[in-house]
This record gives structure tokens, sequence and C-alpha cells, in this order.
């Protein structure tokens, strides 16, 4: 549980997730399930980072998690499912991750947020990374956050899905790291009351160093 | 702290010194009847510094030299007694027999035995325990082949009996009995490798240090079964013992390798076979990322026979790539991976291999990169390691050259090889180092032209493999 400052705001951190050791993952409820077609490629699911592909965006250079386009066989496509542990979201409930690819020389990695009631199967996609119709996939460690709750508290799946099409000339690698779902509690203070806060620090900080000086 | 220091030091140098004014006393006990072997009156010209003046006296010279070298290298306090004779051993036209020795008795559980319930040959048990345990018969028995030269055994190729090491196109006979009481001062098993029985149930010392590198095991702990396999493996029984391999290092030839420093799973040394195309590996060695080609619908073979695609093109840039054996000349793969930018050539073989892979053939001039053979099995290994790749970057990053730390006659992880050839060769197997050592080695199962009459490094190993029995 992280409290925010002053009691005006409190996160409650459903989830937080930093990949340093992902043999833990299936054992803290997550479901990895790779169901390329035509067949699960060489490489045959969600791996732990290489710290030669890219380093890591916060501790070990090796602490993400990574998919690549051998998970699908020569010429297949890619779905690679990393389904979180199963979570209660209500109305403002944010997925926060970061995510990277290595080289924009070969498109075609497409990562999606889907969500779906509680073990239904029935998945939604709220969020497209590397849509071939829009954006390309980043090549650095970019934040996504999205709302995966719902108008009332539900019990949800949430995954996010690798995927790419015709793996023989498309699709690299991804990485995912810093992963997060925070239940936000209440309301965002409106700016005047932060203004007013941060006002007062400054001005405890500025007595206490005028003391200081004194002192010496 | 310092003083104590001090101390400590002076009483090394001083057991040092008293070690090397050791020795042993190696004497013969000569079996041969009148005008036989030892005995025989044929009269002799002096050569290469043995002066006996019958072809017998000349034999017990050199007999006499080994047996001063020996002495001189071990210490003992009961003299080491060889009762030896010329008689006929197997031989035919094109190989023979040269020699056969061992030890008479063996001895477990006496006064001072280093590991209990185990047989030691009777020269190092007397040796160990200060005394001869059994003072009316010799320790060690040694035959010679009387015939060797003539028609039918070797037929033209004869001893050559000077004590210069100047053997030429001749058997050196003080080699040959120096490598004769090599066995019979220890350096064998008394186990049975073909059906892997050991001697009225009692391991041999030398079985505490063969080591099965495919079980990991060694003799001590195994099934007979698995001793009798064990004793087939060819470049998977190896020595266990630090002395042996320790001195290795420095007497063996650094051998080409694949030095793999990334990722864990599968760093490592790796023998390779060098090609007779492209550059020389050096000692420097081509470091780089190591990217498979992959142009077949496994999605894990590359034949690289004809001009990469623009993905693997991609892919080996500036790396050295991992291409599979088959279908065409391996300077054909390494000419088109070349043209893709690749800075080294790896090929795996297409068949199951051990110990050190076959070369590449054939002759190039247009290739300029070092390619080389790895074996099937260690290929399987990188291409597992290979599979989190991305298009462009490996987690496999290795340096390709004479690896400092690889050795001719020692496994990749640094244990000399004993022999183990498939069928069983029964007085051979297991009891000699490997034919693979470079430089040639006293202990090997055949006598090389090259060796010195050195039985200790930087030559020779044999007196580390009997100091690690338990010999001074
Ligand atoms: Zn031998």
């Amino acid at each position: 549980m992280l409290l925010g400052s002053a009691g005006l705001r409190a996160d409650v951190v459903l989830l937080s997730e930093n990949f340093d050791d992902i043999s833990t993952l299936t054992g803290n409820g997550w479901t990895l399930s790779n169901q390329s077609t035509p067949a699960v490629g060489v490489n045959p699911g969600w791996f732990q980072g290489e710290p030669n592909t890219f380093a890591a965006r916060s501790g070990a250079a090796n602490s993400y998690i990574s998919a690549n386009y051998l998970n699908a066989s020569v010429g297949g496509n890619v779905r690679n499912w990393l389904i979180l542990p199963q979570l209660t979201v209500g109305p403002n409930t944010v997925l926060t991750f970061y995510t990277s690819t290595d080289t924009s020389l070969f498109p075609g990695d497409v990562l999606t947020v889907q969500v779906a009631a509680a073990g239904s199967g029935t998945y939604n996609t709220l969020l497209t990374i590397g849509d071939p119709n829009s954006a390309a996939y980043p090549t650095g460690w970019t934040k996504y956050s999205v709302n995966v709750g719902g108008a009332v508290p539900a019990n949800v799946d949430i995954a996010l899905v690798y995927s790419v099409q015709d793996t023989s000339i498309n699709g690299n690698v991804i990485g995912i790291d810093d992963l997060s779902v925070v239940n936000v509690t209440s309301a965002v203070p409106e700016p005047g009351a932060w203004l007013t806060l941060s006002v007062m620090l400054t001005g405890v900080a500025l007595r206490k160093r005028r003391q200081q000086k004194e002192g010496v | 702290m310092r003083n104590k220091t001090l101390a400590l030091l002076t009483g090394a140098f001083l057991c040092g010194a008293s070690l090397s004014q050791a020795a042993a006393t190696v004497t013969i006990v000569n079996n041969d009847g009148p005008g036989v072997g030892f005995n025989d009156p044929t009269p002799a010209l002096p050569v290469g510094g043995n002066d006996g003046t019958t072809l017998g006296q000349q034999r017990l010279n050199a007999f006499e030299f080994a047996a001063r070298k020996w002495g001189a290298t071990l210490t003992s306090v009961p003299t080491i007694r060889i009762r030896a004779n010329w008689q006929a051993l197997a031989c035919n036209a094109g190989s023979a027999v040269l020699g056969a020795a061992g030890a008479t008795s063996v001895w477990r559980n006496f006064a001072g035995a280093p590991r209990v319930n185990t047989w030691y040959g009777a020269a190092l048990a007397n040796a160990l325990s200060g005394a001869a345990l059994d003072p009316g018969t010799p320790e060690i028995l040694a035959r010679f082949n009387i015939d060797l030269g003539k028609p039918g055994c070797l037929t033209g190729t004869f001893f050559y009996l000077g004590l210069d090491n100047n053997a030429g196109s001749s058997v050196d006979l003080v080699a040959v009995l120096l490598h004769e009481l090599g066995h019979g001062l220890g350096f064998q098993t008394f186990t049975n490798g073909s059906n892997g029985a050991q001697l009225l149930g009692f391991p041999s010392v030398y079985d505490h240090f063969l080591l099965d590198s495919s079980l990991n095991k060694t003799w001590v702990n195994m099934t007979n079964a698995e001793r009798a396999a064990s004793a087939i493996r060819t470049g998977g029984l190896a020595w266990s013992g630090p002395i042996v391999n320790d001195a290795a290092i420095n007497v063996l030839t650094p051998a080409p390798g694949l030095n793999v420093t990334a990722p864990s799973s599968v760093a490592g040394r790796y023998f390779v076979g060098t090609a007779s195309f492209g550059p020389a590996l050096n000692t420097t060695g081509v470091t780089a990322q190591v990217m498979p080609v992959v142009d077949q619908a496994d999605g894990r073979t590359g034949l690289a026979c004809t001009t990469l695609s623009a993905v693997n093109r991609v892919a080996v840039a500036g790396k050295i790539a991992l291409v599979d054996r088959g279908t065409c000349t391996f300077n054909v793969k390494a000419q088109n991976v070349q043209a893709a930018g690749a800075v080294g050539m790896l090929v795996v073989d297409n068949v199951a291999g051990t110990g050190v892979p076959p070369g590449l053939g054939g002759i190039d001039p247009l290739v300029t990169i070092p390619s080389v053979r790895i074996l099937q099995s260690d290929g399987n290994a990188l291409k597992a390691a290979l599979v989190t790749r991305s298009r462009t970057s490996s987690p496999v990053v290795a340096t390709l050259g004479i690896d400092l730390l690889l050795r001719q006659g020692m496994n990749r992880n640094g244990k000399m090889l004993m022999y183990a050839p498939n069928p069983f060769q029964g007085g051979s197997s297991v009891s000699h180092f490997d034919t693979s050592a470079s430089r040639n080695q006293l202990m090997e199962p055949s006598i090389n032209a090259d060796l010195t009459h050195e039985v200790k490094p930087p030559q020779d190993l044999t007196y580390k493999l009997l100091q690690e029995l338990g010999w001074q």
C-alpha cells in the first residue's frame, strides 16, 4: 500500500512487478501461454530479458520479461499471452508498464492490452502498441497507462498479448518492465490544493536552512 | 605474524631439500634362461652410449638405464625388484606388442595404506609401508618382445639399444622400458575393464581417479555395468586428480577452441576442428556474438549454401555465423557468410561425435574469415541458448582462437583423457593416457618416435600420475 502525500490521495497498489525473476510469475498467479500458429517456434515462450538485446529499465540488466518472433514457427503467427493474476478492479484502476523493442529495422511487433470478465475468456482490447497502421513500436523504454476498470468493481483477467503476423520477415523482440496496477481510490486533488501544499513545504525548507546558517 | 610466516617458509624449503635427495633402488631379477634375452651372447657393436659387447649385455644396460631413471625419480626405502625376461609376444607384420608389465601382487589395508579397502600394486604398497610386504618376491613382472623386427613381427623394425634417445625409425628400447616400468609402478587398474568387475570386490587406487564425464562419477562409485560402459566411452573417460591436471596445463599443447563467455547456461570451452582454408586461428582470437543462419523450415537449421537472405545477412553481419554441415562444401558456406559480413564461422556437425571434432577440408583463397567445425551436441546446446536472440543481437558471446586453457589430450573441463577405445582392448584400455595427448606422452598406448626419456614435467606426466596414487 502506497499512500500519497498529506492524505489528499490514496492509491492502492494491487500489483507491482519488476520481472527480476520471471520463473516466480506462475507461482504468483500469472499465466504464460504461447498460442502461436500453426505451431510454437524454437523459442517456447516468454523469457528473462537479454542484456545483449537491451538493458532493463530498472534493476539488473536482465530484469525484464521478453518475447520474440521465434515464439512461432517459421512464417507463422505469434500469439503469446502474458496474463496477470486475477484482480478486482474499480472505476479508476490503472495498468502502467514500460515496453521497448531494439531496432526499427523489423516492424511487425504488436502488443495489446486485453481485459475479460474473470474466467470468461472473452477479451476486449483496450490498447494496441506497434499498430502497423499508426505508430511504430518504441525503440526505447516507453511508458503506457490504461484504465482497466469498469463502472462497478469486478473481478477481471488482464492480458498483455504479443503478436506478429508472418515471422519469416516480420517482428523481432519486445521487452516489458516495471508493471503495476493501481487502484486510485480518491479523486486527484485540484491544482490549487497542490500549489498551497508545495508553497508550505518550500517555506519549511527555507526556514530550516536559515537556522542552520545561524548555527555555524 | 611475519616471523611465523618466515618460519613456515624455512620449513618448506627444508622439506623440499630433503625430497630432492630421496631416491629408490630399482633392480632387475633376470628371468631369462642361458643364451636367451638378457643373456643373448650375439656380439654387438657399441651404439648410442651403450657399450655392451653382446645383445644381452646391451639389453641389460638399457634396462639399468631405465631403472636408474625411475630410481632417481621415486622415493622408496624397500628396493623395487623387477623380474624381467624376453619372450614371444603378440605381433604381426604391421604391429607388435613391444612389452608388457604389471605388479606381481596387490595389497590392501596394509600398515600405511592411505585408502582403506583399496588395492595397491606391490611396489607402491612397499614404499608406503616402508618395508617389503613380501621380501621373497619381486614387485614387478616385465616381458619384452624377443621377435621384434623378425619376419612377421613388425618386419624390419628393431629395438634401438642406444641410451641417447636417437632411435630414428627403430623402436627406442629405453622408452619402452620406462613405459613398462610405469605400469609396474602403478599406472594400471586391477579392475576388469571389459566387464567392470573389481578384483575380489575391491577397487584399485587408480580407480579413485577415473572419472566418467557422462555419468559424472568416478570408477569407485559405479556399478560393474557402468564401469564397462565407461571403459569404452572414447573421449569421456578422464583422470580426475589435480596433480596430473594442474601439471598437464603446462605439458600439453594448447588446442584451438571456442570460448563461450555468455550466457552462463552454455559458458565454457569447446573443442573445434580447424579449417584447411581461411586464416589460421591465433591466440588473440576473434571475439563476437554468435548468430545462426536459419534457411530451413524447421527454424533451427542453416545450410548457407546460397547467397544469404536479407534477414540472415542482417543477423550475421559483424558476428560469428553458426551454420550447419550439409548439402554444399564448407568453403562455399564460408564464402556466403563472409559476403554477409560475418567475422567467423562455426559449422555444426550433422552427425554425432565426441572429443575433438574433425577439421574442415577444402582450399579457397577467397575465404578470409576463420572457420571451424564444432560437435553436433555442442551446436545444439548453442542453438538452444540462441532462441532468445533478436534479429540483430545474440545472447551468445564467444572467442574463436587458440584457447590458452584447452589442451590436446585433456577434455574441455581440463581433465586428462584416458585411453577408452571401442571395442575394449584388453591390457591396453583404461591403463594408458589417451592417444590425443600432444606433446606425446610416455604412457600412451603406443610408443611415439618423439618421446624423450623424461618421466616428469615439462615433458611428461607419468610421475605426476604416480604421485597422485601415493608415490613420493
Ligand atoms: Zn602400456
